[in-house]
């Protein structure tokens, strides 16, 4: 029933200069023609994609490219902040993907070392390289910016930006930051949000079971730990604006979870009780006439690169 | 939407949840046959990968319904094991979750205490999951046994849709063998169920390259245009395996190409190809279209079905390397045998948009690649502006539906250089690359359209039934011919007299 795994060949990453980028660019597609001798070779991008994060966060970001790589072939500026050397280094590599006989070009990767202040110099400089007529897509995959600006100069060269708030030092602050710029028109999607899909849907299913007469005093704990406290907010938030419900976080949950750990939500004589203590999570509800069998969600649906393509998917 | 439905929304503060992706109400799913192989390889992984997408109900059941002497642990292990060999990635965590949820039911389907105890079984499953009264009943059964089940569902008054909670049934191909058959199957199913609560599954349907064609055709501005016989000269549709029968030789012998594929793959991948753009994208809307398109084609006299069809059984051969059987050599297959293992055929729709191009349809077995492809072949331009070198071929635009599924554009460009000198050159476009990741199965979509009630790819009994005409129409016609079938050998694209099907300087592609 499975496809199986598609064919992938990456060319070694060619090292180059900021102002030769496109001239290595012009050469790795030559190569790729003739490394695979006489077999037709074929550029598939479907979006622009850039891509900052910090050298630590790096392998997270390349993995999350190859998974959105898969589903959504790209040209990706890979922007890699790192403040422990003033030098900038940029390499270029493609990754073609074999199908019916064809080689098609799925991935043009420029990645390019840079101090934080760097990025200033960014999208003058990544603007002329972006493919024409392709939607652009910001993915911000790592902390919130002390110096908003190179954030918002970013963003104004794309027409969709993917953040992950569990990346934020200081959620409580900087989501609000983010969220003011989302109310001016930004075009903004939240891994946290994206990653809480099982248990909204979780929720929406218990309020299935259930008589919810609006206006219900409604009680909701969220146990998170450090780790999911973005998580946390981004669904204290929904459940206040639907149910009016009072939230209360408790952040003493297991520290290495990007979700929360338990939901607790008390209207009326109803009890919702979500607990996920490994992949899953259980469902209890409990109404005054009924104690049904608690159901079960999976609580992810795959990694963070596939919770990026599907923002880029849904933008 | 019902009214019921509005009310539950209403009702549930967070339900937009639940309507913003294709989400099912809860239901209990009854799979008769579940022991059988479909159950293991298809329906229990393609559930999976429902289930893992986050597109099953929370209130879902799967009871099994067969003969065998197995426990609810016995019939678990089973699907778990089918799960983990045919499953998309990921999916044996989804089973795990939801493997308490899965219960075996042991009856024969001729008894009807077994259909009894078996609403007992619902009512409780009801209660325990949450599955609120819905049914959906899925026959994965040798044809021979949905008269008995559908009688006993009736008699113990499953099939009825009552206060707002549903009763379905899925039913599996072939519907019938003849008109006559698949006439008598339906009225079985009226008996018990309205056209609304039947689900007959034509798994090509569920092909996301299938429905494609209904996106490139009513998506784009471009084609549509051109999309008739002022512009199109011929459309080929083919569905070619490589394989031969093996051990499915008595099977076979009883069905034939044309039943076992003309009559519902090329038909159904025919009628969207050729309708008229419906109203709505709505199942009726959809489905009233697909049907006029078979009524527009005129059952064949029996005198002209040696001129406008061929048949043929392959022959020994060398394939890929191997030496294989003829047809008539196989296991369980007669050595007189008359059943074709190809078959072409010339069809005319006759209708304002179609008249005088015609469809050739064409499937096979032992063919040298396994292929499914329509190609819609446009007619040259008035006046040939660029002569000289090779003759230029005609546009082709190629839907290819297995595999490597995708669009192509065959095309003339000028070969670079001071002459002027066209070539033919390709614009290819596929959906794995652009899409990539796994494509689910089209069972996964079928399953969730039928708990959805959505039954646009579903075939509905009037086009059965027309399709049915139609094929009759030709075996008919070589029961009575006086020539036996042609003969090819296995691995090349069919008998010589194929080409004579087609007139005009047209020629069938190698796909
Ligand atoms: N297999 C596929 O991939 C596939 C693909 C497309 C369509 N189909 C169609 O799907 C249907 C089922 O195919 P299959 O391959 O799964 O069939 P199968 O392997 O032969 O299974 C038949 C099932 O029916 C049960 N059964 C037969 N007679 C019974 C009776 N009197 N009482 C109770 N149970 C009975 C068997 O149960 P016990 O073993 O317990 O007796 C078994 O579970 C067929 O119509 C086929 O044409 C199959």
């Amino acid at each position: 029933m499975s496809n199986g795994a598609p064919t992938l060949c990456r060319t070694p990453p060619r090292a180059t200069s900021l102002p030769q980028i496109p001239d290595a660019l012009r050469a790795i597609w030559r190569s790729c023609t003739s490394e695979i001798g006489d077999a037709d070779v074929a550029r598939s991008l479907a979006i622009n994609f850039v891509g900052v994060a910090s050298a630590a966060e790096e392998a997270d970001l390349r993995q999350a490219v190859d998974r959105l790589q898969r589903r959504t072939p790209c040209r990706a500026f890979l922007l890699l902040l790192d403040d422990t050397t003033r030098a900038v280094t940029a390499e270029v590599s493609a990754t073609t993907r074999l199908s019916g006989g064809t080689h098609d070009i799925v991935l043009e990767e420029i990645t390019i070392r840079i101090p934080t202040a760097g990025l200033e110099r960014m999208p003058g400089l990544v603007r002329p390289m972006l493919v024409n007529d392709l939607p652009d897509h910001l993915f911000w995959a790592t902390g919130w910016p002390r110096n908003e600006r190179l954030f918002d100069d970013l963003a104004a060269l794309c027409e969709h930006v993917v953040v992950d708030t569990r990346r934020f030092r200081s959620p409580a602050v900087e989501i609000r930051h983010l969220d003011a710029r989302r109310q001016d028109g930004l075009a903004i999607t939240d891994l946290s949000w994206l990653r809480l899909r099982p248990w909204r849907r979780a929720l929406a299913e218990a309020f299935e079971r259930i008589e919810f007469a609006p206006g219900t005093a409604t009680d909701v704990q969220i146990r998170h730990g450090t780790g999911a406290l973005a998580a946390a907010m981004r669904l204290g938030e929904w459940l206040e604006t639907r149910l009016g419900a009072k939230v209360a976080l408790d952040g003493a949950g297991a520290v290495d979870r990007a979700c929360p750990n338990r939901v607790l939500l008390r209207c009326g004589d109803n009890e919702i009780d979500l607990q996920a203590p490994e992949n899953q999570i259980a469902v209890h509800v409990t109404t005054a006439a009924h104690c049904f069998l608690p159901f079960k969600v999976p609580t992810s649906r795959g990694t963070d690169g596939d919770l990026l393509a599907a923002a880029i998917d849904i933008a | 939407m019902s009214k019921t439905k509005d009310a539950a929304v209403h009702r549930n503060p967070l339900g937009d949840e639940l309507r913003g992706g294709r989400t099912a109400k809860p239901c209990a799913l009854v799979i008769f046959g579940a022991t059988g192989d479909l159950t293991k390889r298809k329906l229990v992984p393609s559930l999976m990968g429902l289930a893992k997408d986050g597109l099953l109900p929370s209130g879902f059941a799967v009871v099994g319904f067969a003969r065998r002497d197995w426990s609810d642990q016995m019939f678990r292990k089973e699907l778990a094991e089918g799960v983990e060999q045919f499953g998309r990635s990921d999916t044996v965590a989804a089973f795990e979750a939801l493997a308490d949820s899965f219960s075996f039911h042991q009856s024969d389907f001729g008894d009807a205490d077994g259909y009894a105890s078996l609403k007992q079984k619902l009512d409780q499953i009801d209660r325990q999951h949450g599955t609120a009264g819905n049914r959906l009943f899925y026959l994965a059964t040798p044809p021979s046994a949905y008269s008995s089940i559908l009688g006993h569902l009736a008699a113990a008054g499953l099939s009825k849709d009552n206060d707002g909670k549903f009763a379905r049934i899925i039913v599996e191909k072939p519907f019938g063998r003849d008109l006559d058959t698949a006439v008598a199957l339906n009225e079985q199913l009226r008996a018990g169920f309205h056209e609304r609560q039947v689900f007959r599954i034509d798994h090509y349907l569920g092909k996301e390259t299938v429905q494609n064609i209904l996106a490139l055709r009513f998506a784009n501005g471009i084609f549509e245009p051109l999309w008739n016989e002022k512009f199109v000269d011929h459309v080929q549709i083919t569905v070619a395996e490589s394989i031969g029968v093996g051990s499915r030789g008595g099977y076979f012998e009883e069905s034939g190409i044309i039943r076992d594929m003309i009559q519902n793959h090329l038909m159904q991948v025919l009628t969207l190809v050729a309708m008229e753009p419906p109203a709505t994208l709505s199942a009726d809307g959809v489905r009233d279209e697909k049907v006029k398109v078979l009524k527009a084609i005129r059952s064949f006299q029996p005198a002209d079905v040696d001129r406008e069809t061929v048949r043929a059984q392959y022959t020994g051969g060398s394939f890929g390397g191997e030496d294989v059987k003829g047809y008539r050599e196989e296991q369980g297959v007669p050595a007189n045998s008359t059943t074709e293992t190809y078959a072409a055929v010339r069809l005319q729709v006759e209708n304002w948009r179609w008249s005088g191009t015609p469809f050739y349809l064409r499937a096979g077995k032992r063919l040298p690649r396994r292929v499914t492809e329509v190609a819609i072949q446009f007619k040259q331009p008035p006046h040939l502006l660029f002569q000289g070198g090779r003759p230029l071929q005609s546009n082709v635009l190629l839907l290819r539906i297995q595999p490597d599924e995708g669009v192509a554009l065959r095309f003339g460009a000028k070969v670079p250089g001071p002459d002027v000198r066209i070539r033919d050159v390709r614009m290819d476009f596929r959906y794995g690359t652009a899409f990539g990741g796994e494509t689910a199965d089209a069972y996964e979509r079928l399953l969730l359209d039928a708990m959805l009630g959505d039954g646009t790819l579903f075939a509905r009994r009037d086009e059965v039934e027309e399709a049915w005409r139609i094929v009759d129409s030709i075996v008919g016609g070589w029961k009575q011919s006086r020539h036996r079938p042609e003969e090819y050998v296995a691995g090349t694209w069919g008998p010589e007299r194929a080409d004579a099907l087609l007139t005009a300087g047209r020629q069938w592609r190698k796909p």
